[in-house]
């Protein structure tokens, strides 16, 4: 299992490449380090909040129970 | 004629800089910034921004004497000045956290104008009454597919961080905040934060894992700045952070919300209505006489006065008062009755400093604060008997602070000063009606008075002649 520290080296590496070439404001190791590892939780639930809503305007349509903005026709 | 001047505190951009010339505010576009600020200006979004009233309008400056003055600058913009410049150290919660909310809110619109803000600095924000307004529009530059947010650690120790300091822990953030200018560092907010902080998903993402991988990793983290791009952060986790945020901070309060001391003098202090009126109707016939645009008020409390003020004809005026609840009150006042009142946090006995780089980058109250009118009532007595401070000195520097206005005298038979005088010395043989008026004639005229109360508290109108 590789130890904290080689994680740690690995994730340095892999921000190293991605950050915008000339930004004047120190972005913090400790918080782009987080970034990498929570981003993909932080976009599901994004997309999750998306999906939900629009699932639960199908949802209501079908019971009956549409809002206002349920029944736009470009859905 | 007068040399431009670069505004403390705005040498950091490489982008671009604030100058005050003429009493004219100038922002010049340099070298590194004009492509950013080109492709950003083409969006529409900074237009969008001014005409919500979120961002201070801007013109594009043509006139060629004004653009001689800036021979380094690709293009130049003109502002229109602000009433007053404060800082977040000198905010409430309430203030704060409205500052907060607005930097998100843009932060969020500007990405889906594919734009980013490069910093999170609450010193780009200013307050206009009520209203959280942002002044730098260097700021914005486009968004690149899968670039970190690399503002979040400033945004974490100038808004989250003493945003949760008081939240979770009932300490106001701004004695912390005016000691470390930058804001309050993760690494030591998560050392007093409570244990069960820790078994929260997002105190963890904000506050203790960057404070867990920033320590011992000083060494250069950034790279070569031509090192290939890979994919890093994916948009809708750029926004998911954001969004996140957001909803946190919005749901923040205050831990201490018991009524503190002053919070409830305005409804529950020691004269009756009858005197509250008296001294309302002095302010009222003072301002609309005077006709002050810019008026301070110190000891505002919830800002009773100051919107008697308004009414009467003052333009904007800026509170002052030590407590947080008051100011809370006073900031809750402002909005419910949209008025140019911004409530400050001040210490009278312990203004803020000049301070920052080279002592000047952050203005003090003295220098920043002068109105055209002050009000200081019931205030006099918190400095002449409750800090030591001599009469003389305390009179004096109320009267610095406009060419005119009112200071209500609290003699020592008033239930107030007898409460503030009941478990210590009487050191104070010099605090009489006699000596005060002595001390305000040394220093201005006095064109009336009149007494407010039975106990003798009695508002001197002064004058300043020079």
């Amino acid at each position: 299992m590789p130890s904290p520290k080689m994680l740690f080296a690995a994730a340095l590496t892999f921000i190293a490449t991605s950050l915008p070439a000339h930004a004047y404001l120190d972005p913090g190791t400790g918080s782009l380090i987080v970034q990498s590892l929570v981003g993909g939780v932080l976009a599901a639930s994004t997309f999750t909040a998306v999906y939900m809503g629009k699932i639960m305007k199908v949802f209501r349509r079908i019971t009956g129970r549409a809002r206002p903005g349920d029944t736009d026709p470009s859905e | 004629m007068s040399p431009n001047t670069l505004v403390a505190g705005s040498f950091r951009d490489p982008a671009g800089q604030v100058h005050k010339w003429r009493n004219r505010v100038f922002r010049t576009v340099l070298g590194p910034g004009a492509a950013a600020f080109d492709a950003v200006r083409a969006t529409g979004f900074l237009d969008r921004l001014v005409a919500e009233g979120r961002l201070v309008p801007f013109t594009h400056v043509v006139d060629k004497d004004i653009l001689q003055e800036f021979p380094d600058a690709t293009c130049v913009l003109e502002h229109p000045r602000l009433q007053a410049i404060s800082y977040p150290y000198e905010w409430s919660f309430r203030q704060l956290k409205a500052a907060a909310l607005l930097h998100l809110d843009i932060a969020l619109d500007a990405l889906g104008a594919d734009l980013v803000l490069s910093d999170a600095t609450a010193y780009n924000v200013q307050f206009v009454g009520p209203r959280p307004i942002f002044i730098d529009h260097l700021s914005f530059r486009p968004y690149r597919m899968g670039e970190y947010w690399a503002a979040h650690q400033q945004f974490c120790e100038q808004f989250l961080n003493p945003l949760l300091l008081r939240s979770q822990l009932g300490i106001p953030h701004n004695a912390w905040f005016r000691g470390s200018l930058e804001g309050i560092p993760s690494e030591y907010l998560a050392r007093i934060l409570p244990h069960r902080a820790r078994l929260s998903f997002r105190m963890n993402v904000h506050v203790f894992l960057p404070a867990y991988f920033q320590k011992g990793t000083q060494r250069d983290a950034l790279g070569p700045a031509a090192a290939p791009r890979t994919k890093g952060l994916s948009r809708s986790g750029f926004e998911g952070l954001l969004k996140q945020l957001r909803r946190w901070i919005a749901a923040l309060k205050p831990a201490d919300t018991n009524p503190s001391l002053w919070g409830d003098y305005a409804e529950a202090n020691s004269y009756a209505d009858a005197e509250t009126r008296a001294k309302g109707e002095v302010v009222r016939s003072f301002v609309a006489t005077r006709k002050p645009a810019l008026m301070l008020d110190l000891g505002c409390n919830s800002g009773y006065y100051s919107e008697i003020a308004i009414e009467a004809g003052a333009g904007t005026v800026l509170g002052f008062d030590f407590d947080q609840t008051s100011l809370d009150k006073a900031f809750q006042r402002a909005i419910d009755r949209d008025l140019q009142f911004v409530p400050l946090f001040l210490d009278a006995a312990n203004p803020s400093p000049s301070q920052g780089w080279a002592e000047s980058e952050r203005e003090g109250f003295s220098k920043r604060m002068l109105g055209d009118s002050v009000i200081a009532l019931a205030f006099i007595h918190h400095l002449a008997i409750g800090k030591n401070i001599p009469l003389q000195q305390a009179v004096s520097w109320i009267v610095e602070r406009a060419r005119s206005g009112l200071i209500e005298f609290v003699p020592k038979s008033d239930p107030t000063v007898q409460a503030m005088l009941k478990h210590r010395e009487d050191i104070f043989p010099d605090y009489t009606p006699e000596a005060f008026s002595a001390c305000l004639s040394r220093c201005a005229r006095i064109v009336a008075s009149k007494t407010v109360s039975g106990t003798g508290r009695t508002i001197y109108e002064f004058v300043r002649e020079d």
